[in-house]
């Protein structure tokens, strides 16, 4: 992971790869996956958005990512279809809203994602201060170019003294929304 | 339902007709010794040496070189994934390069390490992807190639292969009874990742599925998942409304979650606990367990199923998707010492004819428990 990465750095982390198969774990063909990981980490609420376009909805995905249509995506294309994809998504941490900032955008080659292989992930990150007692995390992601199948999980990345324990998690049930309650504490 | 006949009666016999390792007696080039139920884990670990030794001992100088990899090689450790060749390169050695004798020491070996059970499964994957490869990818109304073949122009499928020539077996560290090494076997829809510390052996992680799923081989029905599916029909059934409450999570079937590159990832347990059942609910989420970890052999699957139980209370069942289809939906077991997810995707066709599933464990995937850092 880069999650150093930050500002124009992004550029250069976003490159055109035959995307490491191992970090894929689906092939649908008619519809879009979109993955979220949140990752409770000190200071912060860390996203990895995984999409994995099935084959056949490749071209709308297509269409937007490289929207020059000259068979390449370039960083500023990425990028902006990153931030594209990360503004329809919201953030509530105890009922105020936080915004994502980009960290990262990786997309594969336009031919292996037209295989259905390959996967457009997007790192983002928000602040939030660490205080102790019980937090409230709330995402939901609206994003639909087409036919999707969303998810959403959360994971724990304790450390700078803090620890976290995850007490309770409300999905909707179309699986666009998730609401973590977790517990901070100073070890 | 999706029901495929593989006309090739003879790969069934090349495949499926191949020996049970751990039952068998013989002295030949897939002979090893067998392992009695009593047996202690160090012969159980002597045992799946022994039959190492045996397949090492039968390929040439550079096959040996190919199939074996250093145990620091983190990069071939995590090497494997669900992905057909053509999305994902597999390393080491390639079934379909191997020789009758060689396939037949292979055979043995994964059936030590394996249960009974767990190597008919492997090698039902490998007669399921090759039921794909005759079919095209998939059969009509839900072909990959077809599929992909349209987005090209109808140019050609890509490079996808499938059958099942196309599955790797390799070695991160030497086989031996006292270091730590792993052993690794995989092609499309299944990464088997067998550390082995000593006397102490785990899959985490290892990813199972297949498409499809269910269908005819040689005359026999198979359905690759027909225990798993009928113990989470069973205990979902046993549930009370109240506790189909807490364990369902959404009608909407979920993805695989923690599959291929999501190494050091744990999913917060959620659901219904072990401790809010009853005590014959916590058998059957033991025995709903077992079915996935029953591919372990015996006597490693002692040891792994009672640490399990010991954190039962702490541990998870959840399910996503409709309730009265235990085929198609997508339920997860998360624990303090597992993570199991059953995944049935939707290919444009029957979702419970295409599985994803994974087996890891938050404290010991590739055996980090038991090698000092």
């Amino acid at each position: 992971m880069n999650w150093a990465l930050q500002g124009s750095q992004i550029a250069a982390f976003v490159t055109s790869f035959a995307m490491a198969a191992g970090a894929a774990a689906a092939h649908p063909v008619d519809e879009l996956i979109q993955g979220a990981y949140l990752t409770l980490a000190p200071g912060e609420v860390k996203l990895q958005l995984d999409l994995t376009p099935g084959a056949e909805v490749v071209p709308s995905v297509s269409s937007s990512l490289d929207p020059d249509a000259d068979g390449a995506v370039s960083e500023a294309e990425a990028r902006a279809y990153a931030e594209q994809v990360l503004a329809d998504s919201t953030l509530i941490l105890d009922r105020e809203p936080a915004a994502w900032s980009l960290v990262a955008v990786t997309v594969p080659d336009l031919a292996v994602l037209a295989e259905g292989g390959g996967v457009i992930r997007i790192e983002a990150t928000a602040l939030r201060p660490d205080q102790d007692g019980l937090h409230v995390l709330a995402y939901e992601n609206y994003h639909e170019p087409v036919k999707s199948l969303w998810m959403a999980n959360v994971f724990l990345r304790p450390g700078e003294g803090w620890t976290y324990a995850v007490t309770d998690q409300e999905r909707s049930d179309e699986g666009r929304s998730l609401t973590v309650t977790f517990e901070a504490r100073p070890e | 339902m999706h029901s495929p006949t593989l006309a090739a009666a003879a790969f069934a016999a090349a495949l499926l007709a191949l020996p049970v390792a751990a039952q068998s007696t013989s002295q030949g080039a897939g002979a090893v010794p067998a392992v009695s139920a009593e047996a202690a884990t160090d012969a159980q670990t002597a045992a799946i040496v022994d039959a190492a030794e045996v397949f090492m001992a039968s390929l040439d100088d550079s096959q040996r070189e190919a199939v074996l990899f250093a145990w620091e090689d983190d990069a071939q450790r995590t090497n494997w994934s669900n992905f057909p060749t053509g999305l994902f390169q597999r390393a080491g050695l390639r079934w379909g390069d191997l020789t009758g004798p060689q396939r037949e020491s292979l055979t043995g070996l994964l059936g030590t390490v394996l249960s009974e059970d767990g190597l008919r499964m492997v090698q039902e994957q490998m007669a399921s992807d090759e039921v794909l490869k005759v079919e095209g990818g998939g059969g009509a109304g839900g072909g990959l190639i077809d599929r992909v073949s349209g987005l090209f122009g109808g140019g050609g499928p890509g490079d996808l292969i499938f059958g099942s020539d196309e599955y790797y077996v390799s070695f991160v560290g030497e086989p031996s009874e006292s270091e730590p090494w792993m052993l690794q076997f995989g092609g499309h829809h299944l990464g088997i990742n067998a550390t082995v510390v000593g006397p102490n052996v785990t899959l985490a992680p290892s990813l199972t599925g297949g498409q499809p799923v269910r269908f005819t081989l040689d005359g026999q029905a198979i359905d690759i998942v027909v225990d798993e599916v009928t113990a989470a029909g069973t205990l979902m059934a046993s549930l009370s409304e109240e506790q189909l409450g807490e364990a369902v999570r959404s009608e909407t079937r979920s993805d695989l979650v923690l599959g291929p590159g999501h190494d050091g990832e744990t999913l917060q347990p959620e659901g219904l606990t072990g401790a809010d059942m009853t005590e014959e609910q916590r058998t059957l989420l033991l025995a709903l367990i077992e079915a996935r970890l029953g591919m372990l052999n015996a006597d490693n699957l002692a040891t792994t199923m009672a640490s399990i139980e010991e954190n039962l209370d702490a541990t998870a069942f959840a399910w996503f998707g409709p309730a009265d289809d235990p085929a198609s939906a997508y339920w997860r077991v998360t624990g303090p010492k597992l993570v199991v997810e059953f995944s049935p995707q939707e290919m444009g066709g029957d979702a419970a004819n295409h599985l994803h599933n994974m087996y890891r464990d938050p404290t010991n995937d590739y055996g980090a428990a038991w090698i000092p850092r």
